[in-house]
């Protein structure tokens, strides 16, 4: 299971932070500052993946922003990469292009699209149509 | 007024300093607060979303968390959602505050919207607490039996949770699986297919009863792998149909199959079309490969699937893409266990994986390598691995130089070679190699005492060599104390045949350089601590620097370390002049521990052509017979041996020894020149000798003992006993024995003859004599003569001290 998810941009703001495991506020933040100085610092040309505590982080780099999914010892790293673009592709497909500044501003509904995509750090859907039927359904309810 | 969501990001993005953001962060967060105190219904939603960007940001957001409780309780769906984001993130499941939201959540979760209903089944499966879980466990089940898939799935990862979460309350669900199974919805399975993990990693007796599912299982696979389905457009990535459901089956299957040769049976095919069917161009295919090996990896795979996982992995490992590499060493780890012929043959692409750029490959070759490690490949893998200590970083030294020593340990051909890898590796990674590892160095040089002149040799010149290396200098020093005067004797050869001249001075001189640069700075205590016990220990190794090693000692009296001061000032007392009998006993070798060295015991020593450095080792120990007290000699019972009608004559001088020990004497005499175990550096030296006049060594009773020393030309002493007999009777059984001071090496040959006749002195006996203080100390003798005459068993003492000066 995926145990939290950071978007980090590359001069270490967040924007984006879900953990589905318990952690309290200030071991969050000193795990962002630490795997974000981790990963930014890593070459570009080395793999996408890193042994961190007890856990393998994976990420991967799209445009300004880091996506890092942090997965238990017995998971499939190529498949945490996977998931981790699914929800690229669905956040790219509902906002038309996605840009950083558009998760900065609606980061909201980053999080809501997140929530139709995971749950308990399980993947819930797998059909990028379905998630963004969803969504929009719930758009006009606002 | 309050400000729009929208408003505040920009105007805090406007911010150019750290400071002025605070600012805006400040003031905001106290409108914020003033509107909560106000109960500000309209605006609720929007300030609650813009606490939640603050606290993104990382500003302490408490005040927040009631307020997403009203929100949650409002009938608006935006303000709901809202709240429940809020709940999401600024409490987790271990706050208090969490109960009072259990109502609300059930309440949402009868709601006619499934929307509504969606909310609270995310927030329970993210967030739930142990008693929420237990408190909504009834309501989660009737929403698995709704008919709105949408609902079906969620309510099924929520059941996961509380699966998790909860103790003893897997039974409301397993009915529930099958239906879960059967369902057409993607969604729906993969959330029933988590689920059915989740129960079996908490109840693992489950297995039997589900094991029936996996036909179906099976068949879904392999409705997905083959083309034709139905919805593939729906759920094609890179085109793969649903790589997310087929890694999770897959999964599944992997636990089934594990211990049930049955289930894998049924799997085998399915496992070997997607093997070899899907597409290993883009990641998603290689995931799909990638947990298909580990499946057919784990279950008990016929031989045929399991060439072709191997082969796989085989290809990953020769890809181009680093994470393809990654993962196929990080499964190599798993399963080196399974097929060792497969893992050497790509052995040497490992070996390459080692130099890679990336850390993380670097890391996972590592541990393969040394799983890889075994007796036929030891010699090769070790030079690769000594190669990478060079280059590697120094947080992976320590753990690379422990798994060198440990690989070394159980591998090594023979002592020979494991010494010499170890001391490579203490030159090369000294500061990194642990106290263990040092100890189990030395313990192993000590159990091998044919290594002992090597070994001191290789570390001293090593140590002249550079001194930076601590776990070399440690070593080295503690080496040179027990070892040093294989050092100095002169008996040394070094690479080329040629005798090695190291004269005691030296060894001091390299001392007095530790003491004066230690390894480690900080740590010099402990170096100088090893240094005393050196020293002290060379007092009686190299006689000569008796005053260099005093005045050495002295340095550390008064030293603020406790232990080095105690020990230096121990040391000092045990130089005075009353231990001067005692000392050499007390300094003599370790005795090797009885503790197993790593099986090496039944290893061979190991002869010169497998290093590049070949050297003669010198055999045997020195003359134990320092260890002998002159009077503790006479004190061993030697009554056991003289009565005894056949006890063979303590000939050799090791002899001397069994005496202490009290035991009969065992050994059979050892009727060649030489007795074995000696160190025969005095043999067959020709004579540019000096004879000196006989004397007298004992007379009484009928016996007389004539004494013929003679020096010889390497400074031992040979001295042949002739018995004389003057008496008309035969003395028979006759054993002579003598004891020599601590200073003084002794050997003694077999008598000539166990029967003295009657008026005669035909039997002779000859002994040899090194004295290691060359001539300081004159030569001194404790005789002890046993014999029957007249069937009355005689036992006479004496002490000859009149040796001619010089001897």
């Amino acid at each position: 299971m995926i145990n939290f998810i950071l978007l980090i941009s590359r001069q270490g703001k967040t924007r984006l932070k879900k953990w589905f495991v318990p952690c309290p506020e200030r071991d969050q933040f000193r795990t962002i500052k630490e795997v974000s100085s981790l990963i930014l610092n890593r070459s570009p040309k080395v793999c996408n993946f890193l042994e961190w505590r007890d856990y393998k982080l994976c990420y991967k780099r799209y445009a300004s922003l880091f996506f890092i999914a942090c997965i238990e010892q017995n998971d499939n790293e190529l498949l945490a990469l996977e998931m981790v673009h699914h929800f690229v592709e669905c956040l790219d497909r509902y906002f038309g292009n996605v840009c950083e500044l558009d998760l900065i501003f609606n980061f909201h509904k980053a999080y809501y699209i997140l929530d139709e995509i995971l749950i308990s750090g399980e993947l819930q859907e797998s059909s990028k149509r379905a998630v963004l039927h969803h969504i929009s359904e719930q758009d006009p309810l606002i | 007024m309050s400000i729009k969501l929208r408003e505040l990001i920009r105007s805090i993005r406007a911010c150019k300093t750290a400071a002025e953001e605070r600012a805006v962060v400040a003031r905001e967060c106290a409108l914020i607060r003033t509107a909560f105190k106000e109960d500000d219904n309209q605006f609720r939603h929007r300030n609650v979303a813009k606490l939640l960007f603050i606290h993104m940001m990382g500003y302490p957001t408490h005040f927040g968390q009631m307020e997403c409780l009203k929100l949650i309780a409002s009938s608006k769906f935006p303000e709901k959602r809202v709240g429940y984001l809020g709940l999401t993130q600024l409490l987790d499941e271990n706050t208090e505050v969490l109960m009072l939201v259990t109502n609300s959540i059930k309440n949402d979760m009868s709601n006619d919207n499934q929307y509504v209903n969606g909310l609270a089944l995310c927030a329970l499966g993210n967030i739930g607490s142990n008693e929420m879980c237990r408190a909504l466990a009834r309501e989660v089940e009737n929403m698995m039996a709704s008919p709105n898939p949408y609902i079906r799935k969620k309510a099924a990862l929520c059941a996961m949770r509380i699966v998790r979460k909860v103790d003893e309350i897997e039974d409301k669900f397993n009915s529930k699986i099958g239906n879960l199974l059967e369902d057409r919805n993607h969604g729906v399975l993969l959330a029933g297919c988590s689920l059915l993990t989740a129960l079996l990693e908490v109840n693992p007796s489950y297995m039997k009863e589900f094991r029936r599912y996996v036909p179906s299982l099976v068949r879904a696979l392999r409705n997905m792998v083959t083309s034709g389905y139905t919805n593939a457009a729906e759920y094609d990535i890179a085109g793969i149909t649903d790589p997310f459901l087929q890694a999770k089956i897959l999964r599944l299957l992997r636990l089934f199959g594990e211990r049930s040769a049955d289930a894998t049976d049924e799997m085998n095919d399915i496992l070997a079309q997607v093997a070899t069917n899907t597409e290993g161009t883009k990641n998603t295919g290689n995931a799909i490969l990638y947990e298909c090996v580990l499946t057919i990896m784990s279950i008990e795979a016929e031989s045929g699937l399991r060439v072709l996982g191997i082969n796989i992995l085989g290809r990953f490992l020769l890809s181009r893409d680093n994470n393809i590499r990654y993962v196929a060493l990080a499964t190599l780890q798993r399963v080196v266990n399974v097929d060792q012929q497969v893992m050497q043959r790509h052995r040497n692409t490992i070996i390459d994986c080692l130099k890679d750029a990336d850390i993380s490959i670097r890391k996972r070759a590592l541990d393969v390598t040394y799983s890889l490690v075994d007796e036929a490949n030891i010699k090769s893998m070790t030079k690769e691995l000594l190669n990478y200590l060079l280059v590697a970083e120094p947080d992976f030294k320590e753990e690379l130089c422990s798994k060198i020593c440990m690989a070394v340990e159980k591998f090594s051909p023979n002592r020979r070679w494991q010494i010499d890898t170890l001391i490579k590796v203490m030159c090369l990674g000294g500061n990194f190699v642990k106290e263990q590892q040092r100890e189990k160095f030395c313990r192993v040089v000590a159990a091998t005492p044919e290594l002992h002149s090597y070994t001191v040799i290789k570390l001293y010149f090593n140590m002249k060599e550079s001194l930076s290396q601590e776990a070399l200098v440690h070593v080295g020093v503690w080496c040179l104390g027990e070892f040093g005067d294989h050092l100095v004797s002169g008996k040394a050869v070094g690479p080329d045949s040629q005798p090695i001249h190291v004269t005691p001075g030296d060894v001091l001189d390299l001392l007095y350089d530790v003491v004066r640069k230690p390894p480690t700075g900080e740590k010099a205590p402990a170096t100088h601590c090893l240094v005393t016990a050196a020293l002290i220990k060379l007092v009686t190794r190299c006689p000569s620097e008796f005053e260099k090693i005093r005045k050495l000692l002295r340095r550390f009296d008064c030293s603020l370390h406790v232990d080095l001061q105690q020990r230096s000032c121990e040391f000092l007392e045990l130089l005075g002049s009353d231990w001067d009998s005692h000392r050499a006993g007390i300094l003599d070798r370790m005795p090797v521990p009885e503790k197993e060295i790593g099986g090496a015991e039944t290893r061979v020593v190991g002869d010169a052509s497998i290093d590049e450095v070949p050297t003669n080792t010198s055999k045997g120990k020195p003359g134990k017979s320092d260890l002998l007290d002159l009077n503790d000699l006479l004190d061993a019972p030697r009554e056991q041996q003289a009565p005894a009608n056949q006890a063979p004559p303590p000939s050799s001088g090791g002899d001397l020894l069994d005496l202490l020990d009290a035991a009969p004497a065992a050994n059979p005499p050892a009727p060649q020149a030489t007795p074995e175990g000696f160190l025969d550096i005095f043999s067959g030296t020709p004579a540019a000798s000096q004879e000196a006049p006989p004397m007298v060594a004992f007379e009484k009773n009928g016996l007389k003992v004539t004494f013929f020393p003679r020096k010889e030309a390497d400074g031992s002493v040979t001295v042949l006993a002739r018995f004389a007999n003057t008496l008309s009777v035969p003395m028979t059984n006759f054993v002579f024995e003598a004891a020599v001071p601590k200073y003084v090496t002794l050997s003694i040959q077999p008598a000539t003859g166990q029967v003295l006749p009657p008026q005669t002195d035909l039997v002779t006996q000859t002994m040899s004599c090194v004295n290691s203080t060359n001539g300081e100390k004159g030569l001194l003798m404790k005789l002890r003569i046993g014999y029957v005459c007249n069937g009355a068993p005689v036992q006479e003492m004496g002490q000859v001290g009149g040796f001619p000066p010089g001897f």
